[in-house]
């Protein structure tokens, strides 16, 4: 997976979306990743309209939620296998 | 070996031998098939659809810049607490 810069990375890997450098429009995006993630289910057309609001399109948000999504079924299948870390995290996300 | 079944390099025939070339050759340099990849290998179909979704929507830039995209996914990754 090709590494985006490794500050961004880090702070996503430890789900901090305040010291990972984002500008607004991405801080949203990335709450409505896990908003997607956590309970698709309460998406609402505010959430959307947020997304608009802060200049992303239709076409950008539906790709978003494609790869959200996408991402899920890798983490599921990769867990339901029981594949070992391959290391892209320096520390592994917590498994409470 | 993950805890469930799936068909290493060495021993794929058929039509997995076939996906795994086809990979290889897509991946010049890579010498293994990702553990990620090798799970859906029972499925050689499926592996092919999910490698040509992963570079169609993912491996690419799209609406939105590949950089965004592994975003994404490290997001959603811890997230899931999944380190893979």
């Amino acid at each position: 997976m090709q590494e985006p810069d490794s500050r961004v990375h880090e702070a996503l890997s430890r789900r901090d979306l305040d010291t990972a450098g984002l500008n607004p429009a991405e801080h949203a995006l990335m709450e409505f990743v896990r908003l997607v993630t956590e309970h698709a289910y309460r998406t609402t057309d505010a959430d959307v309209q947020r997304l608009r609001d802060h200049g992303w399109t239709d076409p950008q948000i539906a790709e978003c939620v494609y790869i959200t999504a996408l991402f899920a079924f890798f983490n599921r299948v990769a867990d339901a296998f029981g594949l070992e870390d391959p290391g892209y995290f320096r520390n592994p996300p917590p498994r409470p | 070996m993950a805890r469930i079944r799936w068909v290493e390099e060495a021993e794929a025939t058929g039509e997995i031998a076939a996906a795994y070339a086809e990979w290889f050759a897509a991946n010049p340099g890579r010498p293994t098939i990702p553990g990620i990849l090798k799970c859906l290998s029972l499925r050689p179909d499926f592996f092919r659809d999910v490698v040509r979704v992963s570079d169609r929507l993912h491996f690419s830039d799209g609406h939105l810049t590949r950089r965004l995209k592994e975003m994404i996914a490290t997001y959603v990754s811890a997230l899931n607490q999944c380190p893979y």
